[in-house]
């Protein structure tokens, strides 16, 4: 039976590394992948009078970035290796936002590249990895 | 043609200002000064015209806004205390569709506004009253600020419902709008005049009470604040310089970061505030009820103050209506900007602004004022004594406006008086960015978009800025005070033109808060998630394990449900009803099925049975029956939303869910089954319920589903 394998991808080399690696096991296994974009967002953030006037043509220009710039390429990148794909481009907290997704799709696994914070500043702030280790409904695969 | 005249105008009002203002010497700025008194005189003493009742002057447009608040409040019902907690829920971010994650949400409308509100006036504004009215005026404050909620609620509904959407994907909200568009809609004349007028109006109180007003406070402050250094003369150019460069640098270089850290710091400044205040009335907790007493007694009779009770009233009023705004227009241009299908949704959620800006933030001061004992009183005759003007009372200190708000919280932390000259400064540049926007709008809906004219705005926003600060002139301070509650004489007379229309708004969304759908919050065992805002809603038309939410379709009854069939029917269907044609109905016979499906699926019968929970002919609708009802089923929160849904196609969503879940088309006689199941209970409530749980149940182990949707669409 088919499964499906969500990779976390931001662009950065790390998530790369967890598609590749993603890549790997869906031909092995034949299972799907779904590429999940998640920009970073919170409805509770302060903005000013004009970004509240300007948001929906920002959202909208942010959407269509994300799709051209990181997930077109990314999806051929994937088809050429013969692995079924599907994309997903949403607004949210990262690691919740990489759980419902999770959710929906009822995939098999989540994938994540580690962006490599140590120390003070994942104490203070969290990290997505950190944070989908603890809440995530499905097996977590972290690529360094 | 009106519009090309007021266009001539407002450029000669314009000019007159800009061209004589560089002036800056002293003696020219005497000079200025008279002249500008002279030329706008008759503009302030018509706003602030005030009428001599018994000794006391009342300014007639604080008695335009508190009336009109008051004719809001009674002609809507007193929305402001029947929607509280549906506009906290909405702020919350209950109702927000998550597929719109990365929109202006509620709490982002609601946060900017404040920002441009919360200000001088809950720190200096309220100082002023409780001086000149004593205790007393606090009591009028809050009555005025829950007034100003209804206020609120009409003119963002409007703001929000007749906003420009352009192609693009921008927003331009706000009275000018309304006024033209619904006016239009209404067949009523002058909608346009009018949008002008509060146009002209807007722009003046933009560059006056929005933004020279704040910075001249701002640099009163930091020079008090410098004196106490030892530097006598702090000069305002450099103040008004800095205002400048970095209104400047936000509004015009595009530099968000400065605009964004202040909104940050903003909100967090207005936590510190009342938090201190609220630390400092608990320090002087044995006062607090005699500040209470103070409050009432002065709110109601004499307490030697100028003007008695009365001169409470107009003090109270008048300091909550300069503060919050309400009634004025310039929040509806803030919240326009929110996305939603439901205008009133946002009326909902502004009209928790006046209540955070006057109810609370503007009572704090107050009651730090009071308490800290900072008002001299004779301690034989128990009444105020006035000061050597005789025109306010006597304080410790001898000092009035911010000072006095100051002195009030430095006698309990001396540190503060630090922390409130960051907090007025930051106040005033927060207000000044909300209004170069405000004004930005109204420039733009005079003379139309475009490159050229919004920078030549913003370039005299800037300049306004540094002359604010630099100059000490009461003529051009009364001016801008003046231009700001102008804006309300146009704004209120669109508003009473405009209630019907928001009205039946409103009513049509209350109504379908009950009646048709109703969704809600199944968790068992654990909260939804929550952190970061963004609420897990799966997509209607499935089903999930616990802990999530799941839609509800309350269906509308067609047919007479056979009676036999459920010992429940007499709490389901507490009367003949062919539909729930509302909340208060439906409720009680919600509540009730919930309860007896529950029990039923703890036995484990197809049948229903007496639920044990059930007591007797006990009215169903009361709060511990209610809160039963929750323990016993792990439904932990009802919500109501509004769409529609048929039956049919609540139909087709179970089939294609059964056909999703278990990656198998569904049986057909397991749709035979539900549709007999539910002809012979009659209601397809309860059987889609039995039948869904026993099917998840039964089929798909790792759905420990305890408590699923009775029907689903």
């Amino acid at each position: 039976m088919s499964r499906k394998i969500i990779v976390g991808f931001d662009g950065s080399p790390a998530s790369q590394r967890a598609l590749d690696f993603a890549i790997t096991r869906a031909k092995a296994q034949g299972d799907g992948i779904v590429i999940a974009h998640i920009l970073e967002w919170s409805p509770y953030s302060f903005l000013t009078p004009e970004e509240l006037a300007e948001r929906h043509k920002r959202r909208k220009n942010e959407l269509e970035r994300a799709e051209k710039a990181i997930l077109a390429p990314m999806v051929a990148r994937v088809e050429e290796q013969g692995v079924p794909v599907t994309t997903a481009l949403k607004y949210g907290h990262i690691a919740e936002t990489l759980v419902q997704i999770a959710k929906t799709e009822d995939a098999a696994m989540i994938m994540i590249g580690r962006m490599g914070h140590s120390g003070l500043s994942s104490r203070i702030f969290g990290s997505v990895a950190g944070t989908l280790a603890q809440v995530a409904p499905v097996p977590v695969t972290i690529v360094p | 043609m009106t519009l090309r005249a007021a266009q001539l105008l407002f450029a000669a009002i314009a000019l007159t200002i800009a061209g004589t203002a560089p002036s800056l010497a002293q003696g020219f700025e005497e000079q200025f000064d008279t002249y500008f008194g002279h030329a706008t005189g008759w503009f302030v003493n018509i706003i602030f015209y005030s009428f001599d009742i018994g000794g006391i002057s009342i300014p007639w447009i604080v008695g335009w806004l508190v009336i009109g608040a008051t004719i809001f409040t009674i002609y809507f019902g007193f929305i402001q205390f029947r929607m509280v907690s549906h506009a906290i829920a909405l702020v919350k971010g209950d109702y927000s569709d998550p597929n719109d994650a990365g929109e202006v949400s509620h709490f982002q409308a609601l946060a900017t506004a404040l920002s441009g509100t919360v200000g001088l006036g809950n720190i200096a504004g309220v100082a002023v009253a409780v001086g000149i009215g004593g205790p007393g005026a606090t009591f009028w404050m809050i009555v005025a600020g829950l007034l100003g909620m209804a206020s609120k609620f009409t003119e963002c509904t409007l703001g929000v419902k007749y906003r420009n959407e352009y192609e693009d994907g921008t927003v331009s909200g706000g009275p000018m709008y309304y006024m033209t568009k619904g006016f239009a809609e209404r067949g009523l004349p002058g909608g346009k005049f009018l949008g002008i007028m509060f146009a002209i109006f807007c722009i003046l109180g933009s560059w006056g009470g929005g933004n020279m007003f704040q910075s001249n406070q701002a640099h009163a402050q930091l020079a008090n604040v410098m004196g106490s250094f030892g530097i006598e003369s702090f000069p305002g150019w450099i103040t008004g310089l800095l205002f400048a460069v970095i209104v400047f640098l936000v509004i015009i270089g595009g530099l968000k970061s400065i605009a964004q850290v202040t909104e940050k710091v903003v909100p967090f400044m207005g936590i510190l505030y009342v938090g201190t205040a609220v630390i400092i009335i608990l320090m002087n907790y044995n006062m607090i009820g005699t500040a209470f007493s103070q409050i009432f007694a002065g709110a109601f009779t004499e307490t030697g103050i100028v003007g008695g009770a009365i001169g409470a009233l107009i003090q109270g009023f008048r300091r909550a209506a300069f503060s919050n705004e309400a009634g004025v227009g310039s929040a509806a241009i803030a919240h326009s900007a929110v996305r939603t299908k439901e205008p009133v949704t946002e009326g909902f959620v502004s009209l928790l602004e006046p209540f955070i800006d006057t109810v609370v933030i503007c009572t704090m001061t107050a009651l730090v004022i009071i308490i800290t004992g900072q008002l001299v009183s004779d301690p034989e005759t128990g009444l105020f004594v006035l000061n050597e003007a005789g025109d306010a009372i006597k304080t410790v200190d001898g000092s009035s406006g911010v000072e006095l708000t100051s002195a009030a919280f430095s006698s309990s932390f001396s540190w503060f008086r630090y922390l409130l000259v960051i907090a007025v400064v930051l106040f005033a540049f927060s207000t000044m960015i909300s209004w170069s926007y405000y004004g930005l709008k109204a420039w733009t809906y005079l003379f139309g978009e475009g490159q050229t004219k919004e920078i030549i705005y913003k370039l005299l926003f800037c300049f306004f800025a540094f002359l604010g600060a630099t100059i000490q002139l009461g003529s051009v301070l009364d001016f801008s005070d003046a231009a700001i509650f102008a804006m309300a004489i146009p704004n209120i007379i669109a508003l009473y033109c405009l209630l019907p229309i928001v009205r039946k708004d409103m009513n049509s969304y209350i109504g379908r808060l009950g009646s048709v759908e109703i969704k809600i919050f199944v968790s068992p065992h654990r909260q939804p998630m929550r952190r970061g805002g963004a609420l897990y809603r799966p997509p209607p038309f499935q089903i999930r394990g616990p802990s999530e939410t799941i839609r509800l379709w309350l269906p509308r009854l067609t047919l007479a449900p056979e009676r036999a069939d459920c010992p429940f029917f007499d709490d389901i269907f507490p009367r003949p009803v062919t539909q729930f044609p509302r909340r208060k109905q439906a409720m009680p016979a919600f509540r009730a099925e919930m309860r007896h499906i529950d029990y039923c699926s703890r036995i484990g019968r197809d049948q229903p049975q007496p639920c044990p929970l059930r007591q007797g002919k006990q009215p169903l609708a009361q709060p511990q029956h209610r809160q039963r009802a929750k323990q016993a089923t792990g439904i932990h929160k009802i919500v109501f939303t509004h769409e529609k849904s048929p039956r049919s196609r609540a139909d087709m969503a179970l089939y294609a869910t059964f056909q999703r879940k278990f990656h198998q088309p569904v049986d057909p006689v397991d749709i035979q089954f539900l549709l007999e199941r539910r002809r012979r209970i009659g209601r397809r409530l309860v059987a889609d319920a039995q039948f869904i749980r026993d099917g998840l149940q039964t089929k798909a182990a790792p759905y420990q589903c305890q408590y699923l949707p009775f029907a689903i669409g």
